[in-house]
């Protein structure tokens, strides 16, 4: 699975980086970095729960690698 | 329909308001003022934030469609508005905050113990005021022997918004006040800049650039005195929440006690089932949302405290459950105005909950009147809370 920021929607509220900090890390500005983009399906719900807290959904978890 | 935010009502009570609403109809219209539409579910809020272009922030208070003032960066809608929001970005970063957190936390252990053997305390006068003004002025670089003036300047400022006659006239004075305060640092900064340019917030902002030009006096100002009265009495509202609730709900606050590690998770709860800032924005073109014919300078409450609790988005979202694990709430606002503050004011709550209950595990309310809240930032006025401090050794 893939992980990506959407950074037009992105404003930086961090919850992603607070909430899995194995996968985000963030910058000077507090948008983030992703540390960690494939990653195996079932691969913990710390993820998950991250992609469904950013309030401006810009976080998402695709199939596949590309 | 008439939503008139300004009536002060019982605590909790506009919260529930917004529920019976929004079970009626995503978007409402209020005769309120000079009238505003308001946009009930978290989706509709979410895109509002998000799309600028038609929702400005060329007014940002429901009942005011022409302000006399324009705050930055509050008031600036993009592009210009990144400009001025990279600066303060860097200085309230996570990174940022993280570094000041051991002086967060003795502050706020400092003004804990100045009360807790009295058993009883004001908590608004005695702590929701005063600890995030002590952050704030630590933050800012600026003297801690201030905050007795900083809080009565922000308690004047707000209690004149809306007023008229002597609130009015006193809330004027100490914008002047305030404004004389943040000109003399601004001399200061520029005739002698702090050696360590980079960690003092005035010498950074009095050098900072707008586009290719260096900012100007006014501006600097301008943004000095939001910062004041965006970041203290937000602070103070959401402590009145978190701390009225915990107060009157026993099994919540003995699981604080218990697991203190739940705090970070349970200041999100706390921020999300109270979201005290009912924001708005002005339409900027002509334009059908959600089914509604919205015309270019009409105004539009964003109603964060109601797309907060939105059953489309949570299960129980008026219920408080300080384990909640997805909670992607507005208290900060979303898309590009996001609270610059956030960071900190995270910290500061979960660090106020921490040292808290670890000197005061058992409390509860005392006043009966001033248990009510009025909008558009609400936060209960008067907060009293008593515990038994029979010292320790004494119960052996
Ligand atoms: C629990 C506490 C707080 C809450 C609920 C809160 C809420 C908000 C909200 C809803 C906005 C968006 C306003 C809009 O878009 O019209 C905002 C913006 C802002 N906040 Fe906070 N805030 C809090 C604490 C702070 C603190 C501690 C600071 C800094 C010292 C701060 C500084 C700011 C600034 C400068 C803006 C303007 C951002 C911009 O327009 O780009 N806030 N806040
Ligand atoms: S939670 Fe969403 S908006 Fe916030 S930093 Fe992460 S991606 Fe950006």
């Amino acid at each position: 699975m893939k992980l990506t920021v959407d950074r037009d929607k992105c404003s930086g509220h961090g919850r992603c980086y607070s909430l899995a900090p194995d996968y985000f890390d963030c910058d000077d500005e507090g948008y983030p970095v992703i540390l960690n983009e494939q990653l195996d399906s079932n691969d913990g719900s710390k993820v998950t729960i991250a992609v469904d807290s950013c309030p401006e959904r810009a976080v998402t978890l695709k199939e596949g690698s590309a | 329909m008439h939503f008139d935010y300004t009536t002060p009502k019982p605590a909790l009570s506009y919260f529930a308001e917004f529920d019976r609403l929004r079970a009626e109809t995503p978007v409402a219209y209020s005769d309120f003022g000079p009238g505003f539409w308001m946009l009930l579910t978290a989706d509709l809020v979410r895109q509002a934030y998000q799309t600028p272009e038609i929702f400005s922030s060329s007014a940002t208070i429901p009942t005011v469609p022409h302000p006399d003032w324009t705050w930055i960066p509050t008031m600036v809608d993009p592009p210009a508005h990144s400009d001025f929001r990279r600066v303060l970005n860097i200085a309230f970063s996570p990174r940022f905050v993280r570094d000041l957190e051991p002086t967060i936390r003795q502050d706020c252990i400092d003004t804990i113990e100045a009360f807790v053997a009295d058993g009883e305390c004001d908590f608004l006068g005695k702590f929701a005021k005063v600890f995030p003004t002590q952050v704030f002025l630590r933050i800012l670089g600026l003297p801690v022997d201030h905050t007795d003036r900083f809080m009565s300047w922000v308690e004047t400022v707000f209690e004149g918004l809306g007023h008229f006659g002597d609130f009015a006239e006193d809330q004027l004075q100490a914008q002047r006040d305030i404004h004389a305060y943040f000109a003399d640092v601004l001399a200061d900064r520029r005739s002698n800049p702090r050696p360590d340019e980079d960690g003092d917030f005035f010498t950074i902002l009095a050098n900072a650039k707008v586009g290719d030009r260096p900012m100007s006096d006014d501006e600097f100002l301008n943004m000095s005195e939001v910062l004041l009265l965006a970041g203290l009495d937000t602070v103070k509202s959401q402590l009145s929440y978190m701390f009225f609730h915990l107060a009157t709900n026993d099994v919540d606050r003995a699981w604080i006690v218990r697991e203190p590690e739940i705090i970070p998770n349970a200041v999100e709860e706390f921020l999300r089932a109270h979201t005290i800032v009912m924001g708005a924005r002005q339409v900027a073109q002509d334009t059908e949302f959600a089914g509604c014919p919205m015309k270019k300078g009409d105004m539009v409450m964003v109603a964060g405290p109601s797309g907060s609790r939105d059953e489309a988005e949570y299960d129980n979202p008026t219920q408080v459950q300080l384990d909640r694990k997805v909670n992607r709430h507005f208290s900060f606002a979303a898309g590009p105005h996001r609270c610059v503050g956030a960071h900190l004011a995270r910290t500061e709550l979960a660090i106020a909950l921490e040292e808290w209950h670890k000197r005061i595990p058992d409390y509860h309310v005392t006043n009966t009147e001033g248990l009510v809240e009025s909008g558009p930032q609400v936060g209960i006025e008067q907060l009293h809370l008593a515990w038994d401090c029979t010292p320790q050794e004494a119960l052996r």
